[in-house]
């Protein structure tokens, strides 16, 4: 049986609702099971710009594209040692190469297929993080139920400008992070919640607004592939309670391989 | 209703500032501006602070500040539009509008300035000038300002223009941004034209990351 109980869900945002506009953000997860019988998770958010056409496409590519490639690499090599820059940059590169062949096949300009994208790889040993534009991806801190960002959101000057994958600068834009530890909880969102759970002010994680969702998520049943959302994390999602702080599309994925309390005493 | 198919405790989510999207408006208070024109545009303030006002997110995230000429004087510093009280303006000189556009975009420099250093974000600012004259003072290191900081390559602000009957279109042409050339307002339709600017700002302080906000038509610019 697996080490990893994970769920994700995206909920479209009111504002999209109102305008009949689709749901632009797509989210994953997926947990592999390496030749040496060890476990990596991946955790993939990617959200479509508001104003880019056909941003539910490519967002949804990115998700799936960073899923089968990403894999069999995985499965290889549980330790992340083939993860670096220059693999993430040529699968970036590869990744424009099939927007851009998106758009040609519509005659539109790549901007319409305009997102974000941010993916956490976690392994045995290391962890990899990659992000291009906002949202953010967080991980368990040195306390049990805190939590720290392993990426920042980035934002332009102004409050509604970001960074996209099809942007002509995304190269310089992108982060990658390899990180020579293990670890147990990641959570990775798209903007649309990010100023529910982080302090903007002091550039840190709220950890009480993510704490009671690792500690259910910990009870669920363990599993190795998610086919589809998880109806409690679109039940959050799409609470009053979020949609009177956010109009936006939201997308949540998370995991956890921390044992909960009570499978320790049995 | 859903929320009793959530099993776990509803989070205690974390309250950050509202991102702001500053306005500030270049008002003409020179002594050609008495009577009717000044009355009207006094009513306008009047009225696009009510429109804000009536708007739960504007009235959080919208900061207004004025500044009136001549001489340049600060009526109020930026403030979200809740706090924001207009005040009767009275015609009292001549038309600095160099000055005053200097003065102002100093302004709108140090209130982003206070944006970042608390975190809070903000959206790109709002400079709305008003005159129904021309400049009686050096205007052209205001020009240079206002097209280096609005132009298709470089976005600090967006910078209207607008000419009431009388006003000198043709300098106003050259102190605003090629890209963006002044309006003329048709009659005294300040009403109409705060209207739409409360309506514009609206739409801006509720847009989305990589939404482009779409303006209203000028319903108030004689064509």
């Amino acid at each position: 049986m697996t080490l990893w109980r994970t769920a994700y869900a995206s909920v479209i945002g009111t504002s999209h609702v109102q305008t009949g506009a689709p749901c632009q953000d797509a989210g994953a997860c997926r947990v592999i099971r390496a030749n040496d019988g060890r476990e990596v998770m991946l955790a993939v958010v990617s959200d479509g710009a508001g104003s880019a056409a056909r941003s539910a496409e490519s967002s949804m590519l990115a998700v799936q594209y960073f899923l089968d490639t990403f894999t069999p690499h995985v499965a290889a090599d549980p330790t992340l040692q083939f993860f670096d820059r220059t693999l993430f940059e040529s699968w970036l590169h590869d990744l424009r190469y099939k927007i851009t062949g998106l758009a040609d096949q519509h005659s539109m300009d790549v901007r319409e297929f305009a997102c974000t994208f941010l993916a956490a790889t976690l392994g045995p040993e290391s962890t990899v993080c990659v992000q291009v534009g906002d949202g953010a991806i967080i991980g368990s801190g040195d306390e049990v139920g805190d939590y720290a960002w392993l990426t920042w959101p980035q934002h332009g000057e102004f409050a509604n400008t970001t960074n996209f994958i099809t942007d002509d600068d995304a190269f310089d834009a992108m982060e990658f992070e390899f990180i020579d530890r293990p670890i147990n909880e990641v959570a990775v969102f798209s903007d649309g919640i990010e100023r529910l759970v982080l302090d903007m002010g002091n550039r840190s994680v709220h950890s009480p607004a993510l704490r009671p969702i690792f500690q259910w998520l910990a009870t669920t049943e363990p599993s190795l592939e998610k086919t589809c959302p998880d109806p409690a994390l679109e039940a959050f999602l799409g609470s009053a309670r979020i949609n009177e702080r956010t109009d936006d599309d939201k997308t949540l994925v998370m995991g956890t391989r921390v044992v909960p309390q009570t499978e320790e005493r049995a | 209703m859903v929320s009793d198919q959530v099993p776990f405790d509803f989070p205690d989510l974390v309250s950050n500032p509202e991102p702001r999207c500053p306005c500030l408006l270049l008002l003409d208070t020179s002594m050609s501006m008495n009577g009717a024109p000044l009355e009207q545009l006094n009513d306008g303030v009047r009225t696009f602070k009510e429109q804000l006002a009536a708007d739960s997110m504007a009235t959080q995230r919208v900061e207004v500040a004025t500044v009136t000429f001549g001489p340049v004087r600060t009526i109020s510093e930026f403030q979200t539009a809740d706090h924001f009280q207009p005040t009767t303006l009275t015609a009292t000189g001549d038309t600095p509008i160099g000055g005053a556009v200097l003065h102002g975009l100093d302004m709108l420099d140090a209130r982003k300035r206070d944006y970042r250093n608390a975190g809070i974000s903000y959206y790109r600012p709002w400079v709305f000038l008003i005159t129904d004259g021309g400049p009686t003072d050096a205007w052209q290191a205001a020009a240079e300002r206002i097209h280096a900081g609005d132009n298709p390559e470089f976005k600090a602000f967006s910078f209207f223009g607008v000419g009431v009957e009388g006003a000198n279109m043709e300098v106003l042409a050259k102190i605003c941004s090629p890209s963006r050339p002044p309006l003329k307002l048709a009659g005294l339709n300040f009403r109409e034209l705060f209207v739409w600017l409360s309506a514009s700002l609206k739409g801006v302080s509720r847009s989305q990351v990589g939404t482009s906000v779409p303006l209203p038509p000028p319903g108030w610019a004689s064509v």
